[in-house]
């Protein structure tokens, strides 16, 4: 062992920058999360301007807070305590620029598309396939980056934040890249490659799981790492943090078909996902008040360090969103707050609270240490902290009670139970609406906080001379623990050994006797109590070989990325393999789809451009007021068709699953124009231009090809008998307005999109063997 | 229930497999966790603090 010491000159410049980067783009994406909070009470700040209305404006401010926001100061976090964790320098400095100029780029990108209506409408998951591959590009970089980084580590042990991180970065990849599968029919626009009840499970599968991996594991492994260093003591439970990583990841990625609860799902899956939801409950709080303890003996600096503020609150937010998130996910409570704005508000006591906070207190943590220099205004800072608590509490607060109050109108009910209290949905929008007030107050204070926040660190950083962080190590570190001899681990070495085998046939065979039939679930239970046994004995006859595999285990980061990345992706994988292996013809229950005409799939884009699903569901669910209010619950086979899904999460306002041929062409023609001179108090936006604009026909071949690539049974059309159709369908509906006193003409978007919703819930009844009905003529 | 979906046998038996490895994964380092020694914890827990402080003096 040597004793030459050597001095390690961390990358600290690059965490400056993605700090500087979190700054800029919480802000940008708040200040647009204030303004379509403003927009739901007045419609006139959308200004009859496309790209400035609700509808695209909200998936802007969704990215923008989760991808540029928590994204950027995730990459800050995990560059800063990586490094010092692992010893050793970021292992490229050319990748890790790649990785901070290729993510702003995107973000720039994210931030014009959406807005001009360029989606793949799809919640989180809007940006469309260029910028998809280029995100899964800088993703990779990220990875190599990071897992170069720990092969050229001088500390053998990875501590449990590095899990996190390493949980973070193989499963977001694998999350963003299934949900992310399309077929591009342009430049911009492409259909994802599942449908209907498969593409809302895949979605969900992600959506949920955006959450549980981009927004709660990489923060938990910055929970591991700042606040011990802030409250200078280890943190509370190392065992717990053990236990905390693995039943996370394990449980989490179940937990996607609680956002379907009550719909079309299949049943199993909704049990499913309401169970593992339930179960999640453990790990959660465990993992809360392991961040907690942590500040055991160090309390009182809460009077007069905003750092450890923060972090306390954030990780008090943590416990409670993961209070409620397994609450709303039990299935009578979900048929109260989904679709409401109980949802908003909790996952803004996560993203506010959690995120916000824990963004927050690492960025003042971080400044004097970054740039060598003491925070310009402590006082400055706890305002902030008292700012953001009362924005946060006055928008969750206005969020529970205005989501419960419409929920509770919504699913009221007179005459036992057969006839709706409120009828009418406009009833139930004009009581809340003080409270969406509320909730836009508190978001503007929370982002003065963030402002604040702005200031400070200008002036801290201003004038400062910024100084890399060094280490000085010995080239072999005696202090600490070496290596066991002969660590490596190969492949054999790490699936095939007594552990692993004992503990993957124990829970089989256990699974068997719970899951089986007589013999099969008799024969799981004398497996599961040999396996018992056997390895109880083993693991007191050899406990010591089987402690020396775990050690090996710890230290060697490509087996235990493997095995996290098993642990992640079984969830996923039971979930949606049966249901993509599963003949779609079969399992339509009683309805199947009718196909669009060529003019409808156009109306279709339309309506997937301007982002109606951020408002309007198109799934009745199987609960009794939803059925007395908008029509028959919806079918599997009612959207087997539909790439993308648009089942929606949110009424903003009412389903539109039934909506065709409830009203006239005019009725939507003038609501389109106007919503308040059919609707008066409405809240939706103008959406004129589509009287203005023409229908986009020249992209339609190119769409059917690829909806028939992916299995729509669309006639075999030639591109003129497209254009014929279109043409003839414009004309019968241009004609039935100018009979009811419009003209329009035919080919303007809005004749499209009524072609659309005028097909909404059209389907033929069916037996489900007989379901595999393809055309074979041109009838549109 | 009306939502009623067809559960092939092969889809079951991957899925009974998959949940047995990932579960085995989990309950095998949850057991592991339990029976680490207290010098390993705190070896571990300590991690974070194997630097040199980088603070600047106070102003």
């Amino acid at each position: 062992m040597s004793d030459r010491k050597i001095t390690i000159e961390f990358n600290d410049k690059i965490v400056r920058w993605f700090l500087v980067a979190t700054l800029i783009w919480g802000a940008v994406g708040m200040l647009v999360g204030v303004l379509v909070a403003s927009q739901l009470n007045f419609w006139q700040l959308n200004f009859n301007t496309p790209w400035l209305t609700f509808s695209r404006l909200r998936p802007l401010h969704t990215n923008a807070v989760i991808f540029a926001f928590v994204g950027n100061m995730m990459f800050a976090g995990i560059y800063y305590s990586t490094q010092r964790l692992v010893k050793a320098r970021l292992a490229s400095d050319f990748l890790s620029w790649l990785h901070f100029w290729g993510w702003q780029l995107i973000i720039v990108a994210a931030a014009i598309t959406l807005p001009l209506g360029f989606t793949r409408g799809k919640e989180y998951a809007e940006l469309i396939w260029p910028i998809n591959l280029a995100v899964a590009f800088i993703w990779v970089v990220f990875a190599v980056n990071f897992f170069w980084t720990l092969a050229r580590r001088r500390e053998p042990a990875l501590y449990v934040a590095i899990w996190f991180y390493i949980a973070t970065i193989v499963t977001v990849a694998m999350l963003y890249i299934v949900n992310h599968l399309s077929i591009p029919t342009s430049l911009l626009h492409s259909y994802p490659v599942f449908s209907g009840v498969q593409d809302a499970l895949v979605q969900w599968w992600y959506g949920h799981n955006a959450v549980a991996f981009f927004l709660t594991t990489p923060i938990l492994g910055i929970m591991y790492y700042y606040p011990p260093k802030a409250a200078e003591r280890p943190v509370y439970s190392y065992r717990l943090s053990v236990v905390h990583f693995w039943s996370l990841v394990f449980v989490y990625i179940w937990a996607g078909p609680h956002h379907l609860l009550n719909t079309a799902l299949p049943a199993w899956l909704q049990s499913l996902g309401m169970t593992f939801s339930l179960m999640l409950w453990a790990p959660s709080w465990g993992g809360m008040l392991n961040g907690l303890l942590t500040l055991r003996g160090a309390w009182h600096k809460l009077r007069t360090d905003p750092v450890l503020k923060f972090f306390a609150a954030g990780v008090t937010f943590y416990g409670m969103a993961t209070f409620e998130g397994p609450l709303l996910s039990i299935k009578s409570v979900n048929a109260l707050g989904h679709y409401t704005d109980w949802i908003i508000g909790h996952v803004h006591g996560g993203t506010l609270g959690w995120n916000g906070f824990m963004a927050a207190g690492m960025t003042y943590w971080l400044l004097p240490r970054l740039w060598k220099k003491p925070l310009h205004s402590v006082p400055l800072a706890n305002l902030h902290f008292w700012l953001g608590l009362v924005g946060i509490l006055l928008y969750v607060g206005a969020m529970w009670a205005s989501g419960i109050t419409q929920g509770l109108m919504l699913n009221a009910t007179t005459e036992h139970g057969t006839v709706l209290a409120y009828p009418n949905f406009l009833d139930t929008l004009n009581p809340i609406r003080p409270l969406m007030l509320m909730r836009a107050i508190g978001g503007a204070l929370y982002l003065t906080g963030w402002f604040l926040l702005a200031y400070n660190f200008y002036k801290t950083a201003r004038g400062a001379a910024p100084v890399n962080g060094t280490i000085e190590v010995f080239e072999e570190e005696p202090g600490t623990a070496p290596a066991p001899a002969n660590s490596s681990l190969g492949f054999l070495g790490t699936f095939f050994n007594a552990p692993t085998l004992f503990c993957i046939l124990g829970v089989g065979f256990a699974t068997a006797w719970m899951l089986g039939t007589e013999l099969v679930s008799t024969a799981g239970l004398a497996g599961a109590l040999i396996c018992f046994v056997a390895g109880f004995a083993l693991i007191r006859a050899r406990g010591r070989s089987w402690s020396a595999w775990y050690e090996k285990l710890l230290i060697n980061a490509l087996p235990f990325t493997v095995l996290t990345f098993i642990a992640v992706a079984a969830g996923g994988a039971i979930q949606i393999i049966p249901t993509v292996a599963v003949a779609r013809a079969e399992n339509v229950e009683d309805r199947l789809q009718v196909v669009y005409t060529p003019l409808e799939l156009a109306g279709r884009d339309i309506y997937v451009r301007e982002g109606c699903y951020n408002c309007h569901s198109q799934m009745i669910r199987t609960l009794v007021p939803d059925v007395l209010r908008y029509g028959e619950y919806s079918r599997l086979g009612e959207s087997i068709y539909d790439h993308p899904f648009q089942w929606g999460s949110k009424r903003t306002g009412p389903d539109l699953a039934r909506v065709g041929g409830k009203y006239p062409n005019i009725w939507h023609l003038r609501h389109m124009e106007n919503p308040r001179s059919i609707s008066v108090g409405s809240n939706m936006p103008n959406y004129p231009w589509l009287l203005t604009n023409n229908t986009d026909v020249a992209a339609l071949p190119a769409k059917i090809k690829v909806q028939r690539m992916l299995g729509v049974p669309f006639p075999p059309y030639s591109a003129a008998q497209i254009f014929d159709s279109v043409e003839q369908q414009e004309k019968e509906i241009a004609k039935d307005l100018r009979t009811a006193g419009a003209y329009v003409a035919p080919e303007k978007e809005i004749i499209a999109l009524t072609a659309y919703l005028q097909t909404l819930g059209r389907s033929q009844p069916v037996h489900p063997k007989a379901a595999a009905v393809v055309p074979t003529s041109v009838s549109p | 229930m009306p939502q009623h979906f067809a559960l092939h046998a092969s889809a079951a038996l991957v899925g009974i497999i998959a949940f047995g490895v990932a579960a085995g994964i989990f309950v095998g380092f949850t057991w592991h966790a339990l029976g680490m020694t207290r010098r390993q914890v705190e070896r571990l827990a300590r991690l974070p603090f194997a630097d040199r402080t980088d603070l600047p003096p106070r102003a």
